[in-house]
């Protein structure tokens, strides 16, 4: 642990900034917050004051509120300091009646367009002895009133009573506190003395960045015969300043790194950067000092720069070891509970059954937790190497390389595995439906016709994939072993949505024998392959099939309408001339058409599965589908809606306006709420709260914009009302039905839920 | 209305056309994402190594996958015609699996699998 360095104090050349340069007060009591421990308690007093009378005088309608969030942060600040709280109170001026109870922890909501932005923070003051929840929005620039910010400001009160969701909410944060806070303790390091570190990282950075900005200006000025003289004086006492904050700077990263090393836990302080050898910076996060590109790097930076190691490479084989260690140990532990849950979950879990065994996964980050401090109550005397085994996880998964050779073909083989395992899973999905038919024929139960014709076809389907997986199977050795992998993982359940998946990855590998099997593939093409794979998947679940499927239909051949529709060859005349050789198995084999390309698809009822809902038909407009998305580790449902993740955010959420982007966002979220059986549709797994999404679910980004879209239409939130579906939200479907349209669960990801 | 049929027929084909709408658009966006992959293996092994090269460092600009694929059909004409021929492939193959007589021999592959 690095001994404490003195607070950093306030340089000459700093001037306070003014609330104008804040987008919001929650930005400016961000700052405060940040930069108040560096302060002596008079330099405290100084900025208190400033701020308050800048509050008070300038920011009329939001005073009492906003001064009181600032007031708030200084008396916190003032009581780490140990500044004695009886001073700090009696230098409060007297404009603030309203005092907060505590530091506002609500939920904070920021909605970004354009120059708009757009804040709300929820807060809890006390008025009296009466504590009031309330909300301080600050609307986007876009609304603001002619005499700015001040005067937009609006205060509203929430008087509803503590929400389920909210208390829910608050739990995860507290358990989320207290993991990080044991996590801290465990390593001998407060929370308090984590975030003085990395606030000094980041004065230092704001302090180079500022600097470095006002030299760039000042030699620009240089060129100015009037000011050329003021700005050459200005600067040789910048440059020294800089000087010696980098230095710092140099000096706290070379602190840090020490840390770093020493603690497998400890992630490289973010704002490392990069440098290539001729001394060209790469920045590796926000907020770095270094990121114009127009402000070469100094000597000393970059010697920094190149000294310090960012990512994975700064990880000592040790690190890497052992968080393998945990990884394995936690994925194993959480897949073979999560497999319980699926497979209850096919069964028809209840929600309340299934919310224990979500809090059973839960347990087991409670068991990382504690191999964590076990390591750590060893003081090293126990390798991670030995800690993993005594925690039972197998000595292959720690010895594992880590290069990027060795992680890129797990990568791409963990795909291929579960891109077959998904083929397969359906596969015994439709055993599972076929069982229940042959049981009822085995009873004696006369079957219906829909039940006979989903016999036959389950049948079809089943002889077919199986034949040609294990026809694979025998030809192909490496994915030979993949499909073993994928069969292992079979007693997985999940919904019947792609059977044939499995049979498309076969007809891969059939057309990629001889020269294209994975092995003959010359190692340089495979990893660029792999990376365009890397691309094209990273957005995978934002429709690029469907993009894929333009493509297709927009490259065929003519295709003679009539002669589609009423049989001969369904897709394409031309299909048997332009065979390419050794990828077209059996190009002797004529093509036989279907005796019922004429029929129409059979309704849903006919089949005896019940219908979907009326929201699903919006999938039929002209509108490109978006697709799935898989929920990634930090997505939550509020991200989502908004676009800030890889998804791409349900259309119509950007195709309203900002000013009702709030509200359509809020009422689908409700209608999900009390509509379970639509949001099951698009793939949310807790009934009554789409705000609980985990990481690996699979949500249709459709269905959830053809539901919003309604919402949008009926409350006028779109101008266009053809945009609307001409369909109510009411599910059609029969009484005590369940629409058909269960979310995939193809890809299974061995990861750790999303806290 | 043209592409409509088209799907429908390949569903037909599938055997899909009794799933539900949402599980047919997932099943089909399989097949595109398929065909699209297939695409790309057979486009890179045909690529000469100053092309490889080329691509290899616009990856390194991370482009969005939309403006890859665009890259690629704008860049190296023969992709086009590749997934073209992978479509028609896939469609053939597809047909053959499903309307003529393949292989029986599932009734011991099957004990295996169950």
């Amino acid at each position: 642990m690095p001994a404490e360095k003195p607070p950093t104090v306030i340089p000459k050349a700093f001037t306070l900034p003014t609330t104008g340069d804040f987008a919001s007060v929650t930005s400016l009591a961000n700052w405060v917050r940040i930069n108040i421990e560096f302060f002596t308690p008079q330099q405290r007093d100084k900025v208190k004051d400033f701020y308050v009378t800048h509050l008070s005088s300038n920011i009329k309608t939001i005073s009492q509120e906003a001064t009181a969030i600032i007031l708030n942060i200084f008396n916190e600040a003032e009581t780490k300091k140990d500044v004695s709280s009886e001073a700090a109170v009696g230098s409060l001026p007297p404009i603030a009646p309203i005092v907060p109870e505590k530091r506002p922890t609500g939920r904070s909501r920021v909605i970004q367009g354009g120059q708009a932005t757009r804040v709300t923070v929820d807060v809890t003051v006390t008025h009296g002895e009466q504590p009031i929840d309330a909300s301080v929005t600050i609307p986007g620039q876009d609304e603001k009133s002619p005499t700015g910010i001040e005067s937009a400001v609006s205060v509203s009160e929430v008087k509803k009573p503590e929400s389920q969701e909210t208390r829910e909410l608050k739990d995860e944060m507290q358990w989320m506190i207290d993991s990080t806070r044991r996590s801290y303790q465990s390593r001998g390091i407060s929370a308090q003395e984590e975030r003085k570190s990395n606030t000094k990282f980041r004065t230092l950075r704001t302090n180079i960045t500022n600097i470095k900005r006002r030299l760039k200006t000042l030699e620009n000025l240089t060129s100015n015969d009037t000011k050329k003289q003021q700005a050459e004086a200005e600067i040789p006492p910048l440059k020294k300043e800089l000087d010696t904050y980098i230095a710092e700077y140099v000096a706290l990263l070379a602190e840090d790194k020490k840390v770093t090393e020493n603690n497998p836990f400890v992630e490289p302080n973010q704002g490392y950067l990069n440098a290539t050898q001729d001394g060209r910076k790469v920045p590796t996060g926000e907020g770095l000092p270094f990121t114009d590109d127009s402000i070469p790097l100094t000597t000393l930076e970059t010697t920094a720069a190149l000294e310090v190691p960012s990512t994975e490479a700064s990880k000592t084989h040790e690190q890497l070891a052992f968080i393998a260690a945990k990884d394995a140990f936690t994925s194993a532990k959480y897949t073979e509970l999560r497999k319980q849950i699926d497979t209850f979950s096919f069964k028809g879990m209840s929600a309340s059954v299934r919310r224990e065994m979500e809090a059973r996964l839960e347990g087991l980050k409670e068991d990382a937790a504690r191999i964590e401090d076990r390591y750590y109550a060893t003081k090293g005397k126990l390798s991670p190497l030995e800690l993993a085994e005594a925690e039972g996880v197998k000595k292959s998964e720690v010895t594992k390389p880590h290069t990027t050779e060795a992680l890129l073909e797990k990568t791409t083989k963990q795909t291929e595995i579960d891109t077959a395992f998904s083929g397969l899973i359906s596969v015994a999905v439709l055993k599972q439906e076929l069982k229940k038919i042959h049981e009822k024929e085995n009873k004696k139960i006369p079957l219906s016709s829909v039940e006979k014709e989903t016999k036959v076809r389950l049948e079809k389907l089943i002889t077919e994939a199986e034949n040609i997986y294990f026809a694979v199977r025998q030809t192909d050795a490496a994915y030979a072993r993949i499909l073993e992998e994928a069969l292992k993982k079979m007693k997985f359940g999940g919904p019947a949505t792609n059977i044939l998946s499995g049979w498309m990855l076969a007809n891969v590998l059939k057309k990629t024998e001889g020269i294209k099997t994975p092995e003959a593939i010359p190692e340089k093409k495979k990893r660029l392959i792999a990376g365009i794979f890397n691309v094209l998947r990273s957005k995978k679940t934002v429709g690029l099939g469907a993009m894929a499927m333009t493509a297709w239909f927009a490259s065929a051949e003519p295709l003679n309408e009539a002669e589609a529709f009423f049989g001969g060859n369904a897709f394409n005349p031309t299909i048997t001339s332009t065979e390419t050789g050794s990828a077209a198995p059996d190009a002797g084999v004529g093509i036989v058409p279907s005796p019922d390309t004429k029929v129409s698809p059979p309704s849903p009822e006919k089949l005896g599965v019940a219908p979907a809902p009326d929201v699903l038909s919006n999938l039929n407009s002209s509108r490109p589908l978006q697709g799935i998305y898989t929920v990634q580790e930090g997505d939550n449902q509020w991200d989502i809606s908004e676009g800030q993740t890889s998804a791409m955010l349900p259309r119509i959420f950007s195709e309203v306006p900002q000013r009702n982007l709030q509200a359509l966002v809020d009422r689908t979220r409700d209608y999900l709420n009390a509509h379970p059986e639509v949001a099951r549709s698009i793939g949310f797994t807790v009934d009554g709260n789409v705000g609980k999404i985990y990481q690996g679910d699979t949500l249709n980004l459709d269905i959830w914009d053809s539901v919003a879209r309604v919402i949008a239409a009926q409350n006028g939130y779109i101008g266009d009302s053809t945009q609307a579906p001409k369909t109510s939200l009411r599910p059609q479907g029969r009484p005590n039905e369940t629409p058909n349209t269960a979310p995939q669960r193809g890809v299974i990801s061995d990861t750790i839920r999303t806290a | 209305m043209l592409q409509k049929l088209v799907q429908q027929n390949i569903a037909e084909l599938l055997g899909v056309s009794s799933l539900s709408l949402y599980e047919q658009e997932v099943f089909l966006t399989n097949v595109g994402e398929l065909i699209l992959e297939s695409a790309v293996i057979r486009l890179v092994i045909d690529l000469t190594d100053e092309e490889e090269t080329a691509l290899s460092h616009y990856l390194e600009t991370e482009p969005q996958s939309e403006v890859l694929v665009e890259h690629l059909i704008e860049h190296h004409s023969a992709f086009k015609t590749i997934l073209k021929q992978e479509a028609q492939i896939f469609t053939k193959e597809a047909k053959r699996v499903f309307t003529n007589t393949a292989q029986k021999k599932t009734s011991s592959y099957a004990t295996q699998l169950a």
